[in-house]
């Protein structure tokens, strides 16, 4: 069953020097349990496909369905609940509140939801002892390392269990070790049945993944398997 | 975790920027309360003055050059001066509208030697003069008899007085009947003889300084009173004492027509600040928004987040604001007022207070709520 579907997708920006083509009619489809990375040069329009997948960007033309809602057909207070049940994000720059602590990073996806502190806390701490993070709670990120930091934004990513998990380059600023560690983590949370899309610079990392797929220019230029 | 925890460890984190925010918000919540507090109380001080002395008349000769006074009225340190007599006290008893007066009371006000020291020496008609000053409180016993005195407080203390004493001045013989409570006054450093006496003392026969007119006045023709007055005697100058009153009134109400201005002026200016650091705050947060807004936050979730930020702000400067107002008020209120005024703490005004800056906090900030929720949420995915 198709989970994500991108259908046709352009994306045009217009900088200083007139129109910029990020995306030039791109199709993808993602299964659901799929763990697929995304490669291709610096600025061939990887970031701008995942933030496209992650309702976060309206394209410019086509249509993006995932699990058959047409998400940029919904307003844009829809789409943020679409977000929040459907997606989690894990940026490269690991993206963490720097004034929450770990646990309440963790807790910000469950802020707008009706959960009470109890529950809060206990789905914060099943996936921070997942993340291997349970006992550096109640730091704060810049008391982290990279690598665990990382963690942290794992753990917010799937504490609100979306389907879908969207990574940009997340072990772009770690070393391979701190890297290895995170891929395994990402495969085991595949296991579990999360689909996974995530770009990545890094071809060590693409015997954790079932598919890459490659970009040039806007462009999906192959899929290998 | 609920949103409002998040503005609050927001805050908590982030503190210069809450102290600046929270200082401008105590200085403009502050000088506003103490400029209120201020205008109210000497307003309410003068209402009282007003209730004690009524809507008196002085009736007084058109002197100047004055050195020592009484009363509000004062008398020349040396030379000739001009005085009523005391048939100007019978022309005022016999105006159209005598049924209007309660009482005329005379006084002769002069200096006179004792123990080689000058003091002020004021005749009156006590059993006049008692119900004008009717919070008078003295020890002793009533000072009625031609050769009684009353003794302001400082005289009694100079002199190593009591009552019962004796005094000698301009060798006549006399008994201290009472000494004055201290007034914080004039009348603290003045012996108060009977009117006839005085003027023998003083020599002055038939002489008055001046007389005090009391009406019945709850609605006496008070000016009808006094164009009676100046008719009868127009050689005097008469003038309701309610004019001294009202000019204080009149100082007092650009007092607090300024304190409005004034806090109208502050409350923009610290609006402005609030609004504008709010906006520096936000454009800091893009970022931080972008992630929140990623995360599935709706653009209601960051207005609601901004603007509890708002309220903090507003609750802290309001309760400290109010704190630092009021204390403030209650030290300069000797200096600024000239008067005893008590200024109290008052919860339902504090409660004001803090509501009024709470809500001042979160319009200010309305703008920057507004353009917050308006990040894009793609700016998640850049970074520094
Ligand atoms: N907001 C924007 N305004 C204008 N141009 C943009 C914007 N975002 C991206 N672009 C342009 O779109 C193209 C694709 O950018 P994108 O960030 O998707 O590349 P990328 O593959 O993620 O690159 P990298 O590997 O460096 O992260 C680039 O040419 C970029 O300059
Ligand atoms: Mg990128």
């Amino acid at each position: 069953m198709a989970l994500i579907e991108v259908k046709n997708v352009t994306k045009f920006y217009n900088s200083g020097e007139g129109q910029v083509t990020a995306l030039g009619g791109v199709n993808l489809t993602v299964q659901k349990g799929e763990f697929l990375a995304l490669m291709g040069d610096s600025g061939s329009g990887k970031s701008t496909l995942l933030s496209v997948i992650g309702a976060l960007n309206p394209p410019t033309g086509g249509k993006v369905l995932i699990d058959d809602i047409d998400v940029y057909d919904l307003s844009s207070e829809r789409r943020a609940d679409f977000r929040s049940s459907y997606i989690g994000f894990v940026f490269q720059q690991f993206q963490l509140i720097q004034y929450l602590t770990v646990v309440e990073n963790v807790m910000v996806p469950l802020a707008i939801l009706n959960y009470n502190h109890k529950e809060q806390l206990e789905m914060a701490k099943k996936v921070l002892k997942k993340v291997g993070l349970e006992n550096k709670m109640r730091r704060l990120p810049n008391q982290l390392s990279g690598g665990e930091q990382e963690r942290v934004a794992i753990a917010r990513a799937i504490v609100n269990e979306p389907p879908i998990i969207l990574a940009d380059e997340p072990t772009g600023s770690l070393d391979s070790k701190t890297g290895e560690g995170i891929m395994r983590l990402f495969q085991s949370l595949n296991r579990e049945g999360l689909t996974i899309v995530m770009v990545t610079h890094n071809r060590e990392n693409l015997k954790f993944v079932k598919r890459t797929v490659s970009m040039k220019d806007g462009l999906i230029k192959n899929q290998e398997n | 975790m609920r949103l409002d925890s998040i503005a609050i460890n927001s805050l908590k984190r982030r503190k210069t920027k809450l102290l600046f925010m929270v200082l401008g918000m105590v200085i403009a919540v502050g000088s506003v309360v103490a400029l209120h507090s201020l205008t109210a109380a000497m307003n309410r001080e003068l209402a009282a003055t007003f209730d004690e002395i009524g809507a008196n008349i002085i009736v007084k000769p058109n002197t100047a050059d004055y050195a020592v006074s009484y009363g509000g009225v004062s008398i020349p340190s040396s030379g000739e001066e001009a005085l009523l007599s005391s048939d100007d006290i019978i022309k005022i008893n016999t105006i159209p509208n005598r049924d209007n007066i309660a009482f005329v009371a005379p006084k002769l006000l002069g200096m006179v030697e004792y123990q080689k020291e000058d003091v002020v020496l004021v005749g009156v008609d006590f059993q006049y003069e008692l119900k004008l000053k009717k919070w008078w409180r003295f020890q002793g016993e009533n000072p009625l008899a031609v050769n009684h005195l009353l003794l302001g407080s400082k005289v009694a203390s100079k002199f190593n007085k009591q009552p019962g004493d004796k005094m000698k001045i301009n060798d006549r013989e006399f008994t201290v009947a009472a000494i004055l409570e201290e007034q914080g006054s004039d009348e603290d450093g003045i012996i108060f003889a009977h009117i006839l006496t005085a003027q023998e003392v003083l020599n002055k026969k038939n002489k008055v300084s001046f007389i005090e007119v009391a009406a019945y006045c709850t609605s006496c023709p008070i000016e009808q009173i006094i164009a009676e007055i100046e008719k009868a005697l127009p050689h005097a100058r008469v003038t309701a004492l309610a004019e001294a009153v009202q000019l204080r009134q009149q100082t007092i109400d650009r007092l607090s027509n300024f304190a409005y201005f004034f806090s109208i002026l502050v409350t923009l200016i610290g609006s402005v600040l609030i609004m504008l650091t709010m906006l520096s705050a936000v454009s800091e947060r893009v970022s931080e928004i972008g992630i929140y807004r990623a995360m599935g936050y709706r653009r209601s979730n960051i207005l609601e987040i901004i603007l509890t930020e708002a309220a903090v702000i507003g609750l802290i400067g309001g309760a400290l604001g109010y704190v630092l107002g009021i204390s403030s008020s209650r030290l300069l209120a000797p200096i600024v007022a000239e008067m005893q005024i008590s200024i109290s703490w008052n919860p339902l005004v504090g409660v004001t207070v803090i509501l009024f800056a709470v809500i001042i906090g979160i319009l200010a900030s309305v703008y920057p709520a507004v353009k917050a929720s308006q990040i894009d949420p793609v700016e998640a995915f850049r970074f520094i």
